[in-house]
């Protein structure tokens, strides 16, 4: 155990002796540094690369984004207002679903655009027509277009209204309305309503869907 | 091992001037030759670059060298193509550090690399086991063995007799 001290040291002095001279050559560590500042260059043109793609990314983002607003405020504000038709009436399909935004037809699901109040108060047919007369009724009109098509409106007694209507009511507003249409040569549409208890019919003739909604759409709203 | 700066910056240059000896000397005391030493040498400073942000001190610039280096050599030793294969530079070298009685090298270099490791930072870095457990990520325990057995190995080489670790 006496020994164990001088021992140590005599290991302690050997180690360092050894190891002092062992020593990296300047060639080594030259070559090193070399290797080290190519290797972090490198790494510096890696990181620039990164950050380029990453600001070309938010560039396209910042054009996508620019784009989706310049389409949102289009859609929201600039697209041309009035009836919008998605979806052509079909022949026997009674249309009982309509939305109306903004002063646009909305057809959805083959089942055009109305209103805001569906299947809101449920009406007798033939006793509100019964109980309420205007004698300032519009009786009769009828629209003439510049391509020979023609859409009629006039009153009509409660008993014409189709057996069907009663199940299949459409909206403009919060006015009911049936709608169909009939492939005929010359494109029928019908419409009929009721409002103030007196019973109207709306046929178009030779005119397209759009024309025929519009008349519609203003004598349910005047 | 305090001496946090969030502000310390590795110097490359500085770096190579202080601890190229350093850590050639552990390159040489795991792997025992200097074709392996020189590349682990390399490859631990090529790592420092790419992890020199992580660097918060000298002192912890001083223990991330000694732990990369001692991984990297560690690498190169148990490499299979370096167990199965000799350099032709190897054959038949001397061993280029330049010393006039290297016998305690060449016991060295005979011992299982993880005794010489432990005997080069306790006697010649003169740390403490502690911070030998520290910087390998050892327990103190497990270093106070290696040191007790790397002695001892050494002493019986040195007085000629074998060891059977190896």
């Amino acid at each position: 155990m006496k020994n164990k001290p001088v021992e140590e040291q005599f290991i302690k002095e050997r180690v360092q002796e050894t190891f002092d001279l062992i020593t990296a050559s300047e060639e080594l560590k030259k070559e090193t540094l070399e290797r080290m500042k190519t290797a972090q260059e490198e790494g510096e043109q890696l990181s620039d690369e990164k950050k380029n793609r990453k600001s070309s990314l938010w560039r396209y983002s910042a054009l996508a984004a620019a784009l989706l607003c310049a389409v949102g405020i289009w859609i929201g504000f600039l697209r041309p207002t009035g009836a919008s038709y998605v979806t052509p009436m079909e022949e026997g399909v009674y249309y009982d679903k309509v939305e109306l935004k903004n002063g646009v037809i909305h057809f959805v699901n083959n089942k055009v655009a109305i209103s805001i109040t569906p299947n809101a108060g449920k009406v007798t047919i033939g006793q509100e027509v019964q109980e309420s007369k205007s004698d300032e009724v519009p009786t009769a009109d009828v629209l003439l277009l510049d391509d020979g098509g023609m859409i009629s409106f006039e009153k009509i007694d409660q008993i014409s209204l189709p057996e069907i209507a009663k199940d299949n009511w459409s909206y403009i507003g919060e006015q009911k309305i049936y709608v169909t249409v009939l492939k005929a040569e010359n494109m029928r549409f019908q419409a009929v309503y009721e409002k103030n208890g007196i019973a109207y019919e709306v046929i178009g003739t030779g005119t397209t869907q759009k024309e025929f909604i519009d008349f519609l759409y203003k004598k349910v709203m005047e | 091992m305090n001496g946090f700066n969030e502000n310390y910056c590795v110097d490359f240059d500085k770096a190579i001037e202080m601890y190229s000896d350093m850590i050639y000397r552990i390159c040489m005391a795991i792997t025992g030759n200097p074709e392996d030493s020189k590349d682990a040498f390399q490859e631990t400073f090529l790592r420092l670059v790419r992890h020199h942000k992580e660097i918060t001190g000298e002192e912890h610039l001083k223990a991330w060298l000694i732990r990369v280096a001692s991984n990297c050599a560690k690498t190169m030793v148990t490499n299979p193509w370096n167990k199965r294969t000799q350099g032709f530079s190897e054959k038949n070298q001397e061993p280029v550090y330049h010393q006039k009685d290297n016998s305690l090298f060449l016991e060295l270099k005979e011992l299982p690399y993880k005794y010489s490791l432990v005997l080069y930072l306790f006697y010649y870095e003169g740390y403490s086991v502690k911070e030998i457990g520290d910087i390998l990520e050892k327990k103190e325990n497990s270093v106070k063995t290696l040191l007790n057995r790397g002695r001892k190995l050494l002493k019986n080489r040195l007085e000629g007799g074998k060891d059977d670790e190896k």
